[in-house]
């Protein structure tokens, strides 16, 4: 090929050179002015450096990377070029090993993620759980006490001796299940079927629970579970995970697009699979010390199939739910020795039915 | 200066006005956008920082001047390493933030104000982290991009950067607003007068002198909007009992009627004038960016190259920006539609997914789309306009520009990733 004008950028300035570009043998020659030799390139290293949609130029370099450019924008040459140099679109080609630094860094990040959640994260939850001073606990526990009493409605119910019946069997659990701590258990005249274990060792039992109740062995059960979360101090726990799942789960998705979405879906799924663990924990904590106290627990079964309809958890999915399925949980409870009696006298239940009056 | 027979130099009449192009074609770019969002969202976003790489590669190398493109010499390894380094950084600060906020709100009981006064240095080093990713940022892309094989760099200013952003915007705060042309244009010059390409200073003269007028234009009708939609949601809120009798003379005075009512007028009223001040200021804002575009660049000059920017067709980029709007409405609408039907049939066949899946999907999609409608459409009108507005005066002059050795960071971004800082 006779030589064809071209422009030529050394690299180390910013001057354009006009030049003439020759294929001899297997090597680009571009001669400048005066015909001085700028650059001798080897046609199997020619890569193109523009855009492969630019169709006005062929810019062209030796290997990737920043360095010396070659622009030539006459179609003839630019074809002659294409077939000339046959690795123009080769990507840059890997290092032997190359892949290693990502394996090992991809892979260490990786483990470091899901040990963090499965492993870490709700460990160090529980560990500071249990060395929060308990008076940190309960502060933390009457703040949020107010905001809980205006959300569910209704006042603290003391009528009778209905109070005094629900502390002194929630005493005899505890001691069953090795808590000697802070335990109130207060009830709250609300309509709604529910009962909560706030930090620092207040329980919440909501009236709705103790009207839908049959069998008193059932409402005891639930105030022997969240005796469960108080040992646990699972209302703390939450609270920590939550607060450090978030945090990691937003660095880690960085912008990418519908991040936010994904982080709250991720945060959803990573505390409903927490809560899961610790409602298991609570449900085995009542089984035992129901058991230990000589009470039949099958009622309580009884009553979580009725609290939830008999509809499972409804539209919410297994997955994204804070409770295990109820007819896992009934399951799992039934599945409990069936020996034990009521656990409380006919007289002591009927002081808590009229707890509210 | 005259020479010898009085004739003014040749000079200044030669010197070569060369304007940039953008040839980038939305067609190629949606393309890349739709199928980078979808390998972003499988590989639950770690492959954005190869998304980004490619994308800057196309944007840099469709940006022409005077025949010759520009270049991105930045890796996906380097965004990634960056990431990892912030990750780590902040994570480790999220922890010491939890244990701090937790101690303080159980133990630290004595002190009044203790939680909101650690609450405010921490927005204070948040906020100083995010000026420096910005910095950052800059730098980055300036020691990544390439002309005619010469380099562009920033010097390693990024802690005075956060030193002058920390400054400007107390100030900024404390004038209400009207000292922002001054912040402005002092952070426009420290970024550009610490710039270089090769071994060339780039230098920004630009002063808040050049960008007061408009800026008032902009500023003083959008307080305006903001003081009426206050006035509006105030009464709204406060519900005055005249001006409820003078509309609807029979309403009563207790909590349900005022409520009703205020849903019924004030409502509709308050969210009309909410939206309406929102896009009045929308609007301003955005013909005022353009406009200190034009200034900023004008003002600026490689050695003795000006840059010169005039004459952005601000009133079609608002179109295309609306454009784009549109078209994203008319998207989530297809969607919310389309779930729509989805959940009518599901009730009645019994499908396998619930209406939750659905939802979740939704959320997760079309945000993926809204990015790629708004970059195609908006994002490419910006850049050619843009493009064809700014030139380069003298542009043989450039032939003097020399290569410079540093070579810059080694990693990039890590900050402004973590803290979603940029678009591109």
């Amino acid at each position: 090929m006779a030589g064809a004008a071209a422009r030529y950028q050394d690299g180390q300035t910013a001057t354009v050179h006009d030049v003439c570009v020759t294929v001899t043998g297997d090597d680009l020659l571009i001669v400048g002015a005066e015909d001085t030799v700028l650059a001798r390139w080897p046609l199997a290293a020619v890569r193109r450096t523009g855009l492969a949609q630019d169709t006005s130029a062929l810019r062209l370099g030796l290997g990737h990377g920043p360095g010396a450019r070659l622009v030539v924008n006459d179609p003839a040459t630019i074809a002659v070029l294409n077939g000339r140099c046959p690795n123009l679109d080769r990507k840059p080609g890997k290092e032997p090993g190359w892949w290693k630094p990502y394996a090992i860094w991809g892979g260490a990040a990786a483990v470091s993620v899901v040990l963090l959640f499965t492993v870490i994260i709700p460990t160090f939850a529980r560990q500071a759980a249990h060395w929060m001073p308990v008076e940190w606990e309960r502060a933390l526990g009457e703040r949020v006490e107010p905001q809980v009493r205006r959300l569910m409605g209704g006042d603290y119910c003391g009528h009778g001796d209905g109070l005094q019946v629900l502390r002194g069997v929630g005493a005899q659990l505890a001691q069953a299940g090795g808590y000697d701590g802070p335990l109130e258990i207060r009830v709250l005249s609300s309509d709604t079927a529910n009962a909560m274990a706030l930090p620092g060792g207040r329980i919440l039992i909501l009236k709705g629970l103790i009207d839908k109740a049959d069998n008193p062995n059932g409402l005891i059960g639930v105030l022997a579970h969240e005796i469960g979360h108080v040992k646990e101090r699972h209302a703390l726990t939450g609270v920590m995970q939550s607060s450090v799942t978030a945090a990691l789960l937003s660095l880690l998705l960085g912008d990418v697009t519908g991040g936010t979405a994904l982080v709250i879906l991720g945060e959803t799924l990573t505390s409903a699979s927490y809560s899961r663990d610790m409602e298991r924990d609570a449900d085995q904590f009542a089984i035992e010390t129901m058991r230990e106290n000589g009470f039949d627990v099958q009622p309580l079964a009884t009553l979580l199939k009725k609290i939830t309809g008999g509809a499972d958890n409804g539209p919410i999915p297994q997955w994204l739910s804070t409770h295990p399925a109820t007819d896992a949980r009934a399951a799992r409870i039934d599945a409990a020795e069936r020996a034990g009696g009521a656990a409380l006298t006919p007289g002591q239940w009927k002081a808590v039915q009229t707890v509210c009056g | 200066m005259l020479d010898a027979t009085g004739n003014a130099p040749e000079q200044a009449s030669e010197a070569r006005r060369e304007s940039f192009s953008f040839h980038g074609r939305r067609w190629t770019l949606f393309r890349m956008l739709v199928k980078y969002a979808f390998l972003n969202l499988i590989t639950l976003g770690i492959y954005r920082f190869w998304a980004k790489t490619h994308l800057r590669r196309y944007i840099w190398g469709s940006l022409e001047l005077d025949r010759d493109r520009f270049e991105y010499h930045g890796t996906a390894k380097e965004l990634f390493i960056g990431f990892l380094i912030a990750v780590a950084v902040l994570f480790g600060l999220s922890l010491v933030d939890t244990g701090i906020r937790e101690g303080i709100a159980f133990g630290g009981g004595g002190v009044p104000y203790l939680l909101e006064g650690y609450g405010l240095i921490y927005s204070l080093i948040l906020f100083s982290l995010f000026q420096f990713a910005v910095y950052r940022i800059w730098r980055y892309r300036a020691t990544r991009t390439a002309f005619r094989t010469i380099r562009f760099n920033m010097d390693r200013a990024a802690l005075g950067y956060v030193g002058e952003s920390l400054k400007w915007t107390f100030v900024t705060l404390l004038s209400l607003g009207f000292a922002y042309p001054y912040a402005q244009a002092a952070l426009a010059r420290y970024k550009l007068n610490r710039a270089t390409f090769g071994k060339t200073g780039v230098r920004c003269d630009l002063t808040a002198r050049d960008l007061y007028k408009r800026f008032l234009l902009f500023y003083v009708p959008s307080l305006l909007a903001y003081v009426a939609v206050i006035g509006v949601v105030g009464l709204a809120v406060l519900g005055i009992p005249e001006i409820r009798q003078a509309i609807e003379p029979e309403v009563g005075v207790t909590l349900p009627e005022v409520m009703s009512f205020d849903v019924a007028y004030l409502g509709p009223l308050m969210w009309g004038g909410i939206l309406t001040a929102f896009l009045i200021v929308m609007v301003l804002y955005f013909f005022y960016r353009l406009y200190s575009y034009e200034v900023t660049v004008s003002r600026t000059r490689i050695a003795d190259i000006p840059l010169v920017a005039s004459n952005v067709p601000k009133g079609r980029l608002l179109a295309m920006a609306a454009l784009s709007i549109v078209l994203t409405a008319l998207l989530i609408s297809g969607i919310g539609g389309g779930f729509a039907a989805l959940t009518a049939l599901s009730t009645s066949t019994a499908a396998v997914f619930s209406v939750w899946h659905y939802a979740i999907i939704g959320f997760v999609i079309s945000p993926l789309f809204i990015g790629v409608i708004w970059k195609t459409v908006f994002g490419v009108a910006l850049l050619q306009h843009l493009s064809a507005a700014t030139a380069v005066i003298g542009a043989d002059r450039l032939d003097a520009i020399v290569q410079a050795a540093d070579s810059g960071p080694t990693h990039g971004e890590g900050f402004a990733d973590a803290l979603d800082v940029g678009a591109f």
